[in-house]
């Protein structure tokens, strides 16, 4: 997951991802940033964070739990604002979606 | 981008009675054997071993499998469990069926107790089927573990269906054949048909799952099913229309065929798996799968060599080394969730919080998992050579795990909310 740098929202945005990185997949231990599992943050002005993102297995019984988590992340760093989490299937989530750090978290490699 | 609405988890408190009461069953189970050591160098029809046998089979086995069905259906197919009201009606009957039947076995009371106890669970493996074939689609490709789960409780019905005849039989004599011979279709019915095709099923959707690994080729799947439905119904009619006899380990090599299949199934989603280290309750559950494989040269023994141990260790080896053996193992990656998830899913990401895997004692896993090795080589040791000793010492360490599993399945169930961490705890249990 990449911020452009010429983003009007760069800033919101690196804090959004900062946030998620506190968001850790209760299984496998790991935030759901490195896991891949977000594939898009968008800011819509003037309060509303939207988060696009999958989880790793289709209906996961731990999804409500993910998707609270995301909310409860952002509470701190945006009071008053919106967030709204949309969880979608495609594109499909595989492993290779991980990232290094990821990985490394793992202990795979 | 379209999102697609997630399913629903089902309540905790349909799930939960299920494992709760698989526990203690299993510990009951376990000392119903121990007690009943003695006899397990006889015959294999004996009060005793078949009250323990089905506090096994039924109460803890197909209790489990329940529970953990009603909550990864949802998973599997992607959508909401059909009833959950249904769930909760098929634990009671259950539950009271097994308790009845237990009961009615150990002190031999054939008539009312026994016929109601089967009854009971017939009625609860009406329920089950109809949930599960209610939940979710049909498409064969698409939903093929969903084919193994009907197919399954398909095999259920019919083996509860043929328990509740033999009940009668018991009572009222009315079978043309021998009572023995029944019995072996009922618990080859309720092995391959239940047991292995609900594990074989939902192993190929989960372990990919656990071990984060690529989903396995799911044409192989489609075989496996074909091939063990069709060895295991050419049995049943060879048993109904022809009778024992050597010819029938044509049948019994069907069956280790779709085995075969599914290990070449499974060994690449293992082989390509992420995560390289398994955590205990993984190693627990994929060490029970070498006992399925070690079940198939006592089956031959069987009808090899006169003599009824081999018989009764066939049905140990499965009993205790697989089924037992995976339930221990997979019950630390179900249970802990749910109970975590019914605690910590509104305040998860809020501060630190325990992980499902600091809900259960990693000592008492471990504890479990080498009295369950050894009890398991001791208890061969002592059939194949006729130690009685032996019998009771492998039984003895075997309790020592169901006591580790009880204790640590309760202390799962009993953990209470500790949120948040510093400060005025908000605390609240299941229990």
């Amino acid at each position: 997951m990449e911020i452009a740098m010429n983003d009007p929202w760069y800033e919101q945005k690196l804090q959004v991802l900062q946030a998620l990185y506190q968001v850790i997949d209760p299984e496998l231990f790991v935030n759901i940033v490195d896991l891949g599992l977000v594939y898009d943050i968008e800011i819509q002005a003037p309060d509303q964070i939207h988060i696009r993102m999958t989880l790793s297995t289709p209906h996961c019984p731990l999804g409500e739990a993910i998707e609270s988590a995301v909310h409860n992340a952002l509470q701190p760093g945006f009071p008053g604002w919106q967030s709204y989490v949309n969880i979608v299937w495609e594109p499909k989530w595989t492993p290779d979606k991980i990232s290094p750090e990821g990985r490394h978290l793992l202990g795979i490699d | 981008m379209q999102s697609l609405p997630m399913s629903r988890t089902t309540g905790v408190r349909v799930v939960l009675p299920f494992y709760a009461a698989g526990a203690l069953f299993f510990l009951l189970m376990s000392v119903l054997l121990f007690t009943a050591a003695g006899q397990l160098q006889g015959h294999y029809f004996q009060p005793h071993l078949l009250a323990a046998l089905h506090a096994g089979t039924l109460g803890w086995g197909t209790m489990i499998i329940f529970g953990a069905s009603y909550q990864l259906l949802p998973v599997l197919c992607e959508t909401d469990l059909f009833n959950s009201p249904l769930a909760i009606v098929s634990f009671f009957f259950l539950f009271t069926g097994v308790v009845l039947l237990v009961g009615s076995f150990w002190f031999f009371a054939t008539g009312f107790w026994m016929i109601g106890g089967a009854s009971l669970l017939l009625i609860a493996c009406i329920l089950f089927l109809i949930n599960v074939a209610m939940t979710g689609g049909w498409h064969f490709r698409e939903r093929i573990a969903k084919w193994f789960m009907v197919a399954a409780a398909a095999w259920l019905l019919f083996t509860a269906l043929l328990g509740c005849c033999m009940a009668v039989n018991l009572w009222h004599p009315f079978f043309s054949h021998s009572h023995l011979e029944w019995m072996k279709i009922h618990a080859h019915a309720g092995v391959a048909g239940w047991f292995l095709q609900m594990i074989l099923g939902v192993s190929s959707k989960l372990l990919p799952m656990f071990l984060l690994s690529q989903p396995g080729r799911h044409k192989l799947m489609g075989w496996i099913w074909g091939l063990l439905n069709g060895g295991l119904l050419l049995y049943v009619l060879d048993g109904f229309f022809v009778g024992p006899g050597v010819h029938q380990l044509v049948y019994a090599g069907i069956v280790a065929a779709a085995i075969a299949f599914f290990i070449a199934f499974i060994y690449p989603v293992y082989k390509n798996r992420l995560r390289r280290k398994l955590d205990w309750p993984m190693r627990q559950s994929m060490t029970s799968l070498l006992f399925l494989l070690l079940s198939l040269p006592w089956l031959l023994l069987t009808y090899l060599i006169n003599g009824y141990q081999y018989a009764i260790g066939y049905m140990l080896f499965l009993l205790l080394g697989w089924i037992s053996g995976l339930i221990l193992g997979m019950t630390f990656k179900t249970l802990p969730f749910i109970v975590w998830n019914y605690h910590y899913k509104e305040v998860h990401g809020k501060e630190k919080l325990p992980m499902p895997r600091d809900l259960y004692s990693d000592r008492l896993l471990k504890l479990q998992y080498f009295s369950y090795l050894p009890s398991l080589l001791l208890l061969s040791i002592a059939l194949l050579l006729k130690i009685d000793w032996l019998v009771n010492a492998a039984l003895g360490i075997w309790l020592l795990a169901a006591i580790c599993y009880t204790l640590n399945a309760g202390k799962t169930i009993c953990h209470k909310l500790k949120w948040p961490a510093h400060g005025n705890s908000n605390e609240r249990s299941l229990v």
